[in-house]
């Protein structure tokens, strides 16, 4: 069996439910957030050290060693990570983050050719050791990633960005918020009894873009304000 | 009042046996000086239960010290407090000012009985044997082995015997017969409920009726996902890479790997490849290994045979 090179990271690390559930499956012992998740789960979340949870460590840890004096008393002393502060410009987000970053990570960043490749680049190793704020980072990154794939439309002599494509071919240039106030204005009139927007919202906060542009055809909504 | 301390009272138990020995002097050095000394068992020390205690009342003893050495009497009590027991035939004569003569008292002199200590007595027991003459038994030491249910004690009894002797069994004397005056309660009164205590740390349903009254079909007992609840479990999904979706669409476009069945004449010629090596194998350790490897089946294996004949 190989050796794991990063097992300070993986022995240690916290371990997360990776089922896929489904409704209808059984609810025994299963905690329901509270809260929508905003980000997928870190299968590396560090349980101890957890400083490096606020900043990109590189899987350094603190580690002890024992110094000797010449009598031969010892004493445990701390190695820390070389952490500095730093403001470093992501490319896709085009804005400087700034954190708490090791040098050792600042070598490989430059290495790499800039932030966005350090926590894009897509091996193991590299899961394991960005840290649960490169793991935030890497999916604020991504999902950008993904929004600049989508085109920019003319409307009223202004360039739109298209947030979602529909299999119909529509070009919704709204985003989520808007679509879920447009639903909820025609989910309250569809019930007779007082629909609170924080209730709305707490069931239909989880539905993706399609799933509200259907609803909202399902209602015969009129597309064309939010529609390229 | 035992088992009641009141708060600046000596606690003779956190005292060391010396300095204890001192407090009792000092208390009673005003006491008549013919009244037996004033003891103190520690609460530790104290045997609370028959188990602990082996004599009871009505039990004979062996003294072996002190006054009365020798003979077998009948215990008149056992004081918890002393660790002793008391009998009518060892006691002291005391005179007594006419100042404290109790009622009744005729003389100067009163009886005052003697605590027996268990260092100076030892259990004993009387039997008859096949010619009906008595003979009695002392136990120099009891041992307590299983239970009984003793209706006359109403309670489960160890039982004792003699140590190092343990079929003879010395069974637990009669107790007296409580008796009844004006202030005793009848045995099928006493199980009467007369009085009930007003308390919020009681509930006052029974137990098991809460339950009952609850709905059993609350959305809070439904131990089913729905789907809204599943979405929020699982949480957003890391999108995927432009490396892992160039690596998808490369897998994609490659055709479907299928596996064909080996023509007959290759299967003949793996099949005498195979079988011109293992003859030459004369060593039966060997052949015996091979035919155990054969048995043995490979899940593996058995899947891609699948996939072919699929």
């Amino acid at each position: 069996m190989l050796r794991e090179k990063y097992w300070k990271v993986t022995k240690y690390a916290k371990p997360i439910d990776e089922n896929i559930y489904k409704a209808g499956d059984s609810a025994e012992g299963i905690k329901i957030p509270l809260k929508k998740k905003l980000v997928p789960d870190y299968k590396y979340e560090a349980m101890f050290f957890k400083y490096q949870n606020r900043g990109l460590y590189g899987g350094l840890e603190r580690k002890l060693s024992k110094t000797c004096s010449e009598s031969g008393n010892k004493n445990l002393r701390a190695h820390r990570p070389n952490i500095v502060r730093a403001s470093l410009w992501s490319e896709t987000l085009g804005r400087l983050i700034k954190t708490k970053v090791s040098t050792k990570v600042l070598k490989t960043i430059d290495r790499e050719g800039g932030l966005d490749n350090y926590l894009t680049k897509d091996k193991p190793a590299r899961t394991k050791t960005m840290g649960l704020k490169g793991w935030k980072l890497k999916y604020e990154i991504l999902k950008q990633q993904e929004l600049n794939a989508l085109p920019k439309v003319e409307k009223d002599g202004e360039l739109k960005q298209v947030y979602h494509i529909h299999p119909d071919g529509k070009q919704v240039i709204v985003g989520r918020t808007r679509l879920l106030k447009e639903l909820y204005s025609f989910a309250s009139r569809d019930t007779y009894t007082p629909l609170a927007w924080d209730k709305f919202l707490r069931e239909h906060t989880v539905l993706t873009m399609e799933e509200l542009v259907n609803r909202l055809e399902h209602y015969k909504y009129d597309f064309t304000p939010i529609t390229a | 009042m035992q088992g009641f301390r009141k708060r600046f009272q000596r606690d003779l138990d956190k005292y060391v046996p010396a300095l204890r020995e001192h407090y009792l002097k000092r208390n009673t050095a005003m006491n008549l000086p013919t009244l037996p000394k004033a003891t103190h068992l520690p609460k530790a020390e104290k045997r609370l239960t028959y188990r602990e205690q082996e004599v009871a009342k009505g039990d004979l003893i062996y003294i072996t010290k002190g006054q009365g050495k020798g003979k077998i009497v009948t215990v008149e009590s056992y004081s918890k407090d002393r660790d002793s027991v008391y009998c009518s035939e060892v006691y002291q004569e005391v005179v007594v000012p006419k100042m404290y003569w109790m009622e009744g008292q005729q003389s100067h002199l009163l009886r005052i009985p003697l605590a027996i200590p268990r260092a100076n007595f030892k259990l004993a027991a009387k039997d008859k044997d096949e010619n009906g003459k008595t003979y009695y038994v002392v136990a120099d030491e009891v041992v307590m082995k299983g239970v009984s249910y003793d209706d006359r004690y109403r309670q489960w009894m160890p039982r004792r015997f003699v140590k190092h002797h343990e079929s003879v069994e010395i069974p637990w004397p009669t107790p007296p017969d409580v008796k009844e005056d004006y202030l005793s309660t009848s045995q099928d009164a006493v199980l009467e409920k007369s009085y009930e205590l007003q308390t919020i740390a009681q509930s006052p349903l029974p137990k098991g009726v809460l339950s009952e009254l609850r709905n059993p079909h609350s959305k809070h007992k439904k131990r089913v996902l729905s789907e809204m609840e599943a979405r929020m479990i699982n949480g957003p999904k890391m999108p995927l890479s432009t490396e892992q979706k160039i690596y998808l669409a490369k897998k994609a476009a490659q055709p479907e790997k299928k596996l064909s069945k080996l023509s007959e004449e290759v299967e003949d010629f793996i099949g005498q490849k195979v079988a011109d090596h293992l003859n030459k194998i004369t060593n039966p350790a060997l052949k015996t290994h091979l035919e155990a490897l054969s048995n043995v089946k490979v899940p593996d294996f058995e899947k891609t045979i699948k996939k072919i004949e699929h």
